[in-house]
Protein backbone atom coordinates (compact mmCIF):
# COMPACT_ATOMS: atom_id res chain seq x y z
CA UNK A 1 0.00 0.00 0.00
CA UNK A 2 1.56 3.15 -1.43
CA UNK A 3 -0.04 6.51 -1.20
CA UNK A 4 -0.24 8.43 -4.16
CA UNK A 5 -1.26 11.90 -5.57
CA UNK A 6 -4.03 12.34 -8.55
CA UNK A 7 -5.92 15.35 -9.46
CA UNK A 8 -9.73 14.75 -9.59
CA UNK A 9 -11.48 17.61 -11.03
CA UNK A 10 -8.54 19.82 -10.97
CA UNK A 11 -8.80 19.19 -7.06
CA UNK A 12 -5.46 17.75 -5.52
CA UNK A 13 -6.15 14.47 -3.81
CA UNK A 14 -4.02 11.70 -1.90
CA UNK A 15 -5.18 8.48 -2.09
CA UNK A 16 -3.93 4.94 -1.13
CA UNK A 17 -2.87 2.56 -3.99
CA UNK A 18 -4.33 -0.08 -5.17
CA UNK A 19 -7.66 2.57 -5.47
CA UNK A 20 -10.11 1.89 -8.81
CA UNK A 21 -12.11 4.00 -10.44
CA UNK A 22 -15.15 2.19 -8.62
CA UNK A 23 -13.88 3.12 -5.12
CA UNK A 24 -12.84 6.77 -5.97
CA UNK A 25 -16.83 7.32 -6.75
CA UNK A 26 -17.76 5.63 -3.47
CA UNK A 27 -15.31 7.06 -1.23
CA UNK A 28 -16.65 10.33 -2.40
CA UNK A 29 -20.44 9.62 -2.02
CA UNK A 30 -21.49 10.06 -5.82
CA UNK A 31 -24.11 8.38 -7.36
CA UNK A 32 -23.55 6.36 -9.63
CA UNK A 33 -26.51 7.10 -11.63
CA UNK A 34 -25.46 9.64 -13.79
CA UNK A 35 -22.13 9.64 -14.14
CA UNK A 36 -19.26 9.79 -16.24
CA UNK A 37 -15.93 9.36 -15.81
CA UNK A 38 -12.83 10.29 -17.84
CA UNK A 39 -9.33 9.36 -16.59
CA UNK A 40 -6.57 11.33 -18.30
CA UNK A 41 -9.06 12.96 -20.54
CA UNK A 42 -10.07 9.47 -22.05
CA UNK A 43 -13.84 8.21 -20.87
CA UNK A 44 -14.07 5.17 -18.74
CA UNK A 45 -17.57 2.90 -19.42
CA UNK A 46 -19.13 2.49 -16.23
CA UNK A 47 -18.21 -1.38 -16.75
CA UNK A 48 -14.73 -1.19 -16.66
CA UNK A 49 -14.46 1.18 -13.35
CA UNK A 50 -13.87 -1.86 -11.13
CA UNK A 51 -10.87 -2.41 -13.02
CA UNK A 52 -9.37 0.62 -13.51
CA UNK A 53 -6.95 1.75 -10.97
CA UNK A 54 -5.11 5.10 -10.87
CA UNK A 55 -1.74 5.76 -10.99
CA UNK A 56 0.29 8.57 -9.57
CA UNK A 57 -0.45 12.01 -11.31
CA UNK A 58 -3.42 10.53 -12.55
CA UNK A 59 -5.99 13.11 -13.91
CA UNK A 60 -9.63 12.33 -13.23
CA UNK A 61 -12.89 14.14 -14.53
CA UNK A 62 -16.05 12.88 -13.04
CA UNK A 63 -18.62 14.53 -14.69
CA UNK A 64 -22.59 14.25 -13.33
CA UNK A 65 -25.74 15.52 -15.30
CA UNK A 66 -27.63 18.61 -13.78
CA UNK A 67 -30.53 21.12 -14.11
CA UNK A 68 -29.83 22.70 -17.54
CA UNK A 69 -32.11 23.82 -20.83
CA UNK B 1 -47.61 12.58 -32.25
CA UNK B 2 -44.22 14.15 -32.34
CA UNK B 3 -41.70 11.24 -34.13
CA UNK B 4 -37.98 11.75 -33.18
CA UNK B 5 -35.74 8.96 -34.73
CA UNK B 6 -38.55 6.89 -34.91
CA UNK B 7 -39.49 7.17 -31.08
CA UNK B 8 -43.37 8.46 -30.88
CA UNK B 9 -44.23 11.29 -27.87
CA UNK B 10 -47.07 12.29 -27.50
CA UNK B 11 -46.69 15.30 -26.37
CA UNK B 12 -45.14 18.36 -28.25
CA UNK B 13 -43.67 20.47 -25.49
CA UNK B 14 -40.30 19.58 -24.32
CA UNK B 15 -39.48 21.19 -20.92
CA UNK B 16 -35.71 22.13 -20.26
CA UNK B 17 -34.35 21.99 -16.33
CA UNK B 18 -32.34 24.81 -15.24
CA UNK B 19 -33.26 28.04 -13.42
CA UNK B 20 -36.24 26.16 -11.35
CA UNK B 21 -36.20 27.04 -7.40
CA UNK B 22 -35.87 23.38 -6.22
CA UNK B 23 -35.62 20.09 -8.06
CA UNK B 24 -39.53 19.77 -6.80
CA UNK B 25 -40.91 22.81 -8.45
CA UNK B 26 -39.18 21.23 -11.73
CA UNK B 27 -40.28 17.86 -11.18
CA UNK B 28 -44.05 19.29 -10.81
CA UNK B 29 -43.98 21.84 -13.59
CA UNK B 30 -42.35 19.18 -15.93
CA UNK B 31 -45.49 16.94 -14.81
CA UNK B 32 -47.86 19.94 -15.71
CA UNK B 33 -46.05 20.48 -18.81
CA UNK B 34 -46.94 17.06 -19.72
CA UNK B 35 -43.67 16.86 -21.16
CA UNK B 36 -42.13 13.24 -22.57
CA UNK B 37 -38.66 15.04 -23.46
CA UNK B 38 -36.93 17.15 -20.80
CA UNK B 39 -33.30 18.35 -20.88
CA UNK B 40 -30.67 18.08 -18.70
CA UNK B 41 -26.59 19.43 -18.84
CA UNK B 42 -23.71 17.72 -17.48
CA UNK B 43 -21.16 19.09 -15.91
CA UNK B 44 -18.19 18.42 -13.33
CA UNK B 45 -19.07 16.86 -10.05
CA UNK B 46 -18.67 19.79 -7.73
CA UNK B 47 -18.12 18.21 -4.09
CA UNK B 48 -19.06 15.57 -1.94
CA UNK B 49 -22.64 15.13 -1.14
CA UNK B 50 -23.46 18.04 -3.05
CA UNK B 51 -25.34 16.59 -5.86
CA UNK B 52 -28.19 17.86 -8.04
CA UNK B 53 -31.56 16.29 -7.38
CA UNK B 54 -32.72 17.03 -10.79
CA UNK B 55 -31.64 12.68 -12.03
CA UNK B 56 -33.73 11.57 -9.30
CA UNK B 57 -36.69 13.65 -9.70
CA UNK B 58 -37.01 12.92 -13.74
CA UNK B 59 -36.13 9.05 -13.24
CA UNK B 60 -39.35 9.07 -10.96
CA UNK B 61 -41.50 10.96 -13.77
CA UNK B 62 -39.88 8.11 -16.11
CA UNK B 63 -39.53 10.95 -18.99
CA UNK B 64 -36.89 10.65 -22.07
CA UNK B 65 -33.75 12.26 -20.71
CA UNK B 66 -32.07 14.68 -23.63
CA UNK B 67 -28.94 15.69 -22.08
CA UNK B 68 -27.28 18.98 -24.03
CA UNK B 69 -23.60 19.59 -24.97
CA UNK B 70 -24.61 23.08 -23.49
CA UNK B 71 -20.60 24.47 -22.04
CA UNK B 72 -19.02 23.38 -25.27
CA UNK B 73 -17.31 25.50 -27.38
CA UNK B 74 -16.25 23.39 -30.33
CA UNK B 75 -17.00 20.19 -31.92
CA UNK B 76 -14.53 18.14 -30.70
CA UNK B 77 -15.59 19.55 -26.63
CA UNK B 78 -19.32 18.83 -27.97
CA UNK B 79 -19.02 15.51 -28.84
CA UNK B 80 -16.69 14.60 -25.82
CA UNK B 81 -20.07 15.90 -23.75
CA UNK B 82 -22.19 13.57 -25.52
CA UNK B 83 -20.19 10.39 -24.94
CA UNK B 84 -20.09 11.40 -21.25
CA UNK B 85 -23.29 11.63 -21.66
CA UNK B 86 -24.26 8.42 -23.49
CA UNK B 87 -21.77 6.92 -20.17
CA UNK B 88 -23.69 8.00 -17.74
CA UNK B 89 -27.59 7.43 -18.87
CA UNK B 90 -26.94 4.90 -21.69
CA UNK B 91 -28.86 7.16 -23.80
CA UNK B 92 -27.90 8.19 -27.54
CA UNK B 93 -30.28 11.28 -27.50
CA UNK B 94 -28.60 14.43 -27.22
CA UNK B 95 -29.35 18.16 -27.77
CA UNK B 96 -26.26 19.31 -29.35
CA UNK B 97 -25.31 22.88 -28.53
CA UNK B 98 -21.97 25.11 -29.08
CA UNK B 99 -22.16 28.64 -28.26
CA UNK B 100 -18.83 30.18 -27.82
CA UNK B 101 -19.79 33.63 -27.05
CA UNK B 102 -21.31 34.09 -23.82
CA UNK B 103 -22.90 37.33 -24.24
CA UNK B 104 -25.68 35.92 -26.74
CA UNK B 105 -25.20 31.97 -26.57
CA UNK B 106 -25.63 32.39 -30.48
CA UNK B 107 -24.86 28.42 -31.99
CA UNK B 108 -21.75 28.37 -33.90
CA UNK B 109 -22.94 26.90 -37.10
CA UNK B 110 -19.74 25.44 -38.32
CA UNK B 111 -18.94 23.55 -34.83
CA UNK B 112 -22.16 22.18 -34.91
CA UNK B 113 -22.25 20.85 -38.38
CA UNK B 114 -19.45 19.26 -37.21
CA UNK B 115 -20.09 17.62 -34.50
CA UNK B 116 -23.54 16.83 -35.54
CA UNK B 117 -22.15 14.67 -38.49
CA UNK B 118 -19.75 13.17 -36.35
CA UNK B 119 -22.53 11.98 -33.83
CA UNK B 120 -24.76 10.66 -36.26
CA UNK B 121 -21.94 7.76 -37.27
CA UNK B 122 -21.80 7.34 -33.51
CA UNK B 123 -26.08 6.27 -33.26
CA UNK B 124 -26.39 9.18 -31.48
CA UNK B 125 -29.83 10.91 -32.04
CA UNK B 126 -28.62 14.39 -32.65
CA UNK B 127 -31.11 16.93 -31.99
CA UNK B 128 -29.06 20.46 -33.28
CA UNK B 129 -29.67 23.73 -31.14
CA UNK B 130 -29.10 25.96 -34.37
CA UNK B 131 -29.58 29.59 -35.63
CA UNK B 132 -32.63 30.05 -37.70
CA UNK B 133 -30.83 28.91 -41.19
CA UNK B 134 -32.99 27.52 -43.19
CA UNK B 135 -29.85 26.80 -45.12
CA UNK B 136 -27.91 24.63 -42.15
CA UNK B 137 -31.39 23.56 -40.98
CA UNK B 138 -31.09 21.61 -44.34
CA UNK B 139 -27.52 20.63 -43.87
CA UNK B 140 -27.91 19.22 -40.65
CA UNK B 141 -30.77 17.34 -42.25
CA UNK B 142 -28.47 16.16 -44.87
CA UNK B 143 -26.11 14.80 -42.44
CA UNK B 144 -28.23 12.71 -40.50
CA UNK B 145 -29.93 14.46 -37.77
CA UNK B 146 -33.35 13.36 -35.92
CA UNK B 147 -34.28 17.04 -35.70
CA UNK B 148 -33.51 20.47 -36.28
CA UNK B 149 -33.74 23.53 -33.03
CA UNK B 150 -33.48 26.33 -34.52
CA UNK B 151 -33.72 29.40 -31.89
CA UNK B 152 -36.95 31.90 -31.77
CA UNK B 153 -34.40 34.67 -29.82
CA UNK B 154 -31.07 34.15 -27.64
CA UNK B 155 -31.19 31.68 -24.70
CA UNK B 156 -33.47 32.67 -21.91
CA UNK B 157 -34.59 36.05 -23.35
CA UNK B 158 -37.95 35.84 -23.57
CA UNK B 159 -38.20 37.79 -26.70
CA UNK B 160 -40.21 35.47 -28.78
CA UNK B 161 -40.24 34.38 -32.11
CA UNK B 162 -37.64 37.50 -33.49
CA UNK B 163 -36.58 34.99 -36.38
CA UNK B 164 -40.37 34.00 -37.48
CA UNK B 165 -39.91 34.74 -41.23
CA UNK B 166 -37.27 32.35 -41.00
CA UNK B 167 -38.98 29.99 -39.27
CA UNK B 168 -41.39 29.66 -41.80
CA UNK B 169 -38.99 28.93 -44.67
CA UNK B 170 -37.43 25.75 -42.66
CA UNK B 171 -40.61 24.58 -41.37
CA UNK B 172 -41.34 24.69 -45.25
CA UNK B 173 -38.31 23.02 -46.56
CA UNK B 174 -37.91 20.78 -43.50
CA UNK B 175 -38.04 16.88 -44.22
CA UNK B 176 -37.34 16.06 -40.05
CA UNK B 177 -39.59 17.44 -37.47
CA UNK B 178 -38.68 21.63 -36.25
CA UNK B 179 -38.45 22.13 -32.54
CA UNK B 180 -38.71 25.72 -31.66
CA UNK B 181 -35.83 25.96 -28.87
CA UNK B 182 -35.19 29.28 -27.17
CA UNK B 183 -36.11 32.54 -27.21
CA UNK B 184 -39.99 31.48 -26.32
CA UNK B 185 -41.67 34.11 -23.20
CA UNK B 186 -45.03 33.11 -23.37
CA UNK B 187 -47.62 30.54 -23.83
CA UNK B 188 -49.14 32.66 -26.83
CA UNK B 189 -46.04 32.41 -28.57
CA UNK B 190 -45.46 28.41 -28.75
CA UNK B 191 -49.18 28.59 -29.62
CA UNK B 192 -48.01 31.02 -33.01
CA UNK B 193 -45.13 29.15 -33.27
CA UNK B 194 -47.29 25.52 -34.09
CA UNK B 195 -49.57 27.18 -35.75
CA UNK B 196 -47.09 28.23 -37.89
CA UNK B 197 -46.65 24.12 -38.52
CA UNK B 198 -43.38 23.35 -36.17
CA UNK B 199 -43.49 20.29 -34.72
CA UNK B 200 -42.57 20.66 -31.18
CA UNK B 201 -41.12 24.06 -28.73
CA UNK B 202 -38.70 23.54 -26.17
CA UNK B 203 -39.20 26.11 -22.99
CA UNK B 204 -37.50 26.09 -20.04
CA UNK B 205 -37.06 29.79 -18.67
CA UNK B 206 -40.23 31.16 -19.51
CA UNK B 207 -41.80 28.42 -17.26
CA UNK B 208 -38.94 27.83 -14.79
CA UNK B 209 -38.56 31.82 -13.79
CA UNK B 210 -42.66 32.59 -13.84
CA UNK B 211 -44.21 33.40 -10.47
CA UNK B 212 -45.56 29.91 -10.52
CA UNK B 213 -43.97 27.67 -12.80
CA UNK B 214 -46.35 24.46 -12.49
CA UNK B 215 -49.66 27.03 -13.40
CA UNK B 216 -47.25 28.15 -16.46
CA UNK B 217 -46.34 24.89 -17.34
CA UNK B 218 -49.78 23.61 -17.71
CA UNK B 219 -50.64 27.51 -19.32
CA UNK B 220 -47.83 26.15 -22.21
CA UNK B 221 -49.20 22.71 -22.30
CA UNK B 222 -52.74 23.94 -23.56
CA UNK B 223 -51.21 26.55 -25.76
CA UNK B 224 -48.80 24.31 -27.71
CA UNK B 225 -51.68 22.01 -27.71
CA UNK B 226 -53.91 24.71 -29.08
CA UNK B 227 -51.44 25.71 -32.09
CA UNK B 228 -51.24 22.27 -33.22
CA UNK B 229 -54.68 21.95 -33.34
CA UNK B 230 -55.22 24.78 -35.33
CA UNK B 231 -52.46 24.08 -37.57
CA UNK B 232 -53.52 20.78 -38.30
CA UNK B 233 -57.07 22.46 -38.89
CA UNK B 234 -55.64 24.54 -41.36
CA UNK B 235 -55.31 28.35 -41.32
CA UNK B 236 -57.30 30.44 -43.41
CA UNK B 237 -55.88 33.01 -46.17
CA UNK B 238 -55.36 36.35 -44.77
CA UNK B 239 -55.83 38.72 -47.31
CA UNK B 240 -55.50 42.87 -47.25
CA UNK B 241 -58.44 43.90 -47.85
CA UNK B 242 -62.19 42.58 -45.97
CA UNK B 243 -63.51 39.96 -47.37
CA UNK B 244 -67.23 39.68 -45.65
CA UNK B 245 -68.22 37.17 -43.58
CA UNK B 246 -72.35 38.21 -43.98
CA UNK B 247 -74.04 37.97 -47.10
CA UNK B 248 -74.13 41.57 -48.56
CA UNK B 249 -77.58 41.46 -49.63
CA UNK B 250 -79.75 45.13 -49.28
CA UNK B 251 -82.44 43.93 -46.93
CA UNK B 252 -82.28 47.05 -44.71
CA UNK B 253 -82.62 49.39 -47.78
CA UNK B 254 -86.14 50.09 -48.77
CA UNK B 255 -87.41 47.90 -51.63
CA UNK B 256 -88.31 49.37 -54.82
Amino acid sequence: MTQIKVNVNNQPMNVISPISLSELVALKQINVDGTAIAKNAAIVSKRDWSTTYLNDNDTVDIFTLVAGG
Amino acid sequence: MLTLAKHTFSSRLLTGTGKFSNATTMKSAVSAAQSNIVTLAMKRVASNNAQDETLKALRELGVTLLPNTSGAKNAQEAVFAAELSYEALGSQWVKLEIHPDQRYLLPDPIETLRAAETLVKKGFNVLPYCGADPVLCKRLEDVGCAAVMPLGAPIGSNQGLQTAPFLKIIVEQASIPVIVDAGIGKPSEAMAAMEMGVDAVLVNTAIATARNPVAMAKAFASAVETGRCAFEAGLGATSNVALASSPLTAFLEPTV
